[in-house]
């Protein structure tokens, strides 16, 4: 069994953060996301959900009685035995991305600072299965791992006030999808026609942890015909 | 049966308490920023205490009633006039068809909530009536109301008898705000001079504040390095400190994952307090311990239950 170190702080009247010591990698995820999948099974006291980061597990409680001594203890002792399941049977989601500088406005300019051709930005982007690390940040965004690190570029310096659902982007070594209009600081090379978080829908967003995501190029046509 | 919007207002939505089970995946609880007016105002009307109210932010509403029912407005103060008649906060009305409820001047705090007596008659969104307005997830039929809207509700008892506040239970809005906090998980990264102007220095809420968060200006803040984050969990109250200096405290739409530092944590039983925070309007922070804001927040709950009566 591999051990992670860990140790349990307090981060509020009513949640506690779990902090792991060794970098993000593909072990500590399964592990983490295991750990989540098993939290109901513990019959924790006063919890009430939790949130997956890279190095960390966030665990909420009702603040009120929340005896938060006990959490601690009961918490360290799952953690310390807890031998992490191979359960996940990730999937492989493709993502139609159409990359054009008529719906992706910083194509060119990347291409460009990177001194290659729109071509060979859209096999460098398309190649990799990047594995999803964890939801968060705006609903149904998804962290991705396995960026090609020829194609990184550090964030603009001044954010875009509004950057359009389904644009997708490299930020330093992150590439991601916008769910939904949000600001950012981006460098939008596509964009998707296909909505990647709905309310109403069971489960809303198209990808779990530890999925994989593969993104095929589409033409401008393509895209505008497109039918979710 | 139902209620119409004439002007929207500023920023007006729907609220309850807001959703949880969530946030793994990027949805935060939204929700009444002021909970515990949210509170008040559905027991003014006899409703559970987590139903839905219209949250008003600056700017008030201008609304129809199109069927009798009961409503009684809480939290900030404005000019407020029923038929051009002016009521005010903290007691119930009985309202008829056709009457018209219109919201004038702010005279304090940041955002009132009207409570009405008839069941809102629209389907709940991932397990509640809250709009989101950050991410744009709403039971309704924009996140923030449009002009026109017709907010649809079920019949209600056309008269109530007339509830008034229990001035006990009345919280005088302050252009001064003291929360109480607890450390954050990177406070000890702070400078010592940075440790002092946070607890002992007054910030000013800036007008880009928003239900994601309330930015503050005031004394600049200092880590002893840079220190780059990992991406990690931010909760609702977390005071996060950007490489501007100037803390963001989060709020109800606030983001599940950031990559700030967090200097400091409102406790639980002070986050109501931060939805009457107007811009220009000064916040200080008090540190207490784990244990105090434990007690704090079962104080308040008793509180509130002793003096409002439940049916």
């Amino acid at each position: 069994m591999l051990f992670h170190n860990f140790s349990i702080h307090i981060n509020s009247d009513c949640s506690l953060l779990v902090q792991f010591e060794e970098k993000p990698n593909l072990k500590l995820t399964e592990f983490i996301h295991s750990f989540i999948a098993s939290i109901p099974q513990l019959n924790l006291k006063s919890y009430t959900e939790s949130v997956a980061a890279y190095q960390s597990i966030l665990l909420i409680f009702d603040p009120l009685n929340w005896n938060y001594q006990e959490s601690i203890k009961q918490l360290e002792q799952c953690l310390s035995k807890f031998e992490p399941s191979k359960f996940f049977e990730p999937k492989i989601i493709k993502i139609p991305v159409c990359y054009d500088s008529r719906v992706a406005k910083d194509l060119t300019a990347f291409c460009e600072v990177k001194n290659i051709s729109i071509k060979e930005l859209i096999a460098l982007h398309t190649k990799p299965s990047y594995r999803v690390e964890m939801l968060g940040f705006l609903p149904g965004f998804l962290y991705l791992f396995g960026l090609n690190e020829k194609i990184s570029l550090p964030r603009k310096s001044v954010p875009d006030v509004k950057i359009p659902a389904g644009s997708v982007a490299i930020g330093g070594t992150q590439t991601g999808i916008y769910p939904i209009d949000s600001p950012g600081g981006w460098h939008i090379i596509g964009r998707t026609p296909i909505s990647l978080f709905t309310p109403k829908q069971k489960p809303p967003a198209i990808a779990n942890p530890l999925d994989f995501i593969q993104f095929e190029a589409i033409s401008y046509d393509e895209y505008l015909n497109y039918v979710d | 049966m139902s209620i119409k919007v004439l002007k929207p207002g500023l920023q007006t939505s729907i609220q309850d308490l807001g959703r949880s089970g969530f946030r793994h995946l990027g949805v935060s609880q939204a929700g009444a920023i002021d909970s515990y007016h949210l509170k008040l105002a559905n027991w003014l009307v006899s409703k559970p205490l987590d139903s839905a109210c219209i949250e008003s932010y600056l700017i008030g509403p201008v609304i129809e009633f199109q069927s009798n029912m009961t409503i009684a407005i809480t939290g900030a103060e404005f000019e407020m006039y029923l038929n051009n008649t002016p009521i005010s906060n903290n007691r119930s009305y009985n309202v008829h068809s056709s009457d018209r409820l219109e919201f004038g001047k702010l005279i304090s705090g940041a955002r009132a909530y009207i409570a009405f007596s008839a069941a809102l008659n629209c389907q709940t969104v991932m397990t509640c009536y809250s709009s989101d307005t950050t991410s744009g997830i709403a039971a309704t039929q924009t996140p923030t109301l449009s002009v026109g809207e017709i907010i649809s509700t079920l019949d209600s008892i056309d008269e109530l008898p007339i509830r008034t506040l229990p001035k006990e239970l009345v919280i005088p809005n302050q252009k001064n705000i003291i929360v109480r906090v607890i450390k954050g998980l990177e406070y000890s990264r702070l400078t010592k001079k940075s440790k002092q102007i946070l607890f002992e220095s007054t910030f000013k809420v800036d007008a880009n504040s928003n239900r994601m968060g309330l930015r503050l200006n005031g004394e600049h803040l200092e880590l002893k390095e840079q220190h780059e984050m990992v991406s990690s969990p931010i909760v609702h109250g977390t005071i996060q400190l950007p490489k501007s200096g100037q803390p963001i405290i989060a709020l109800n739409e606030g983001q599940t994952i950031g990559g700030y530092p967090r200097v400091a944590q409102v406790i639980s039983a002070d986050l109501h307090l931060l939805g009457q925070a107007a811009p220009n309007s000064k916040i200080s922070f008090y540190p207490i311990t784990i244990d105090k804001a434990a007690t704090l927040q079962k104080h308040k709950t008793d509180f509130l239950k002793e003096h409002i009566t439940y049916f």
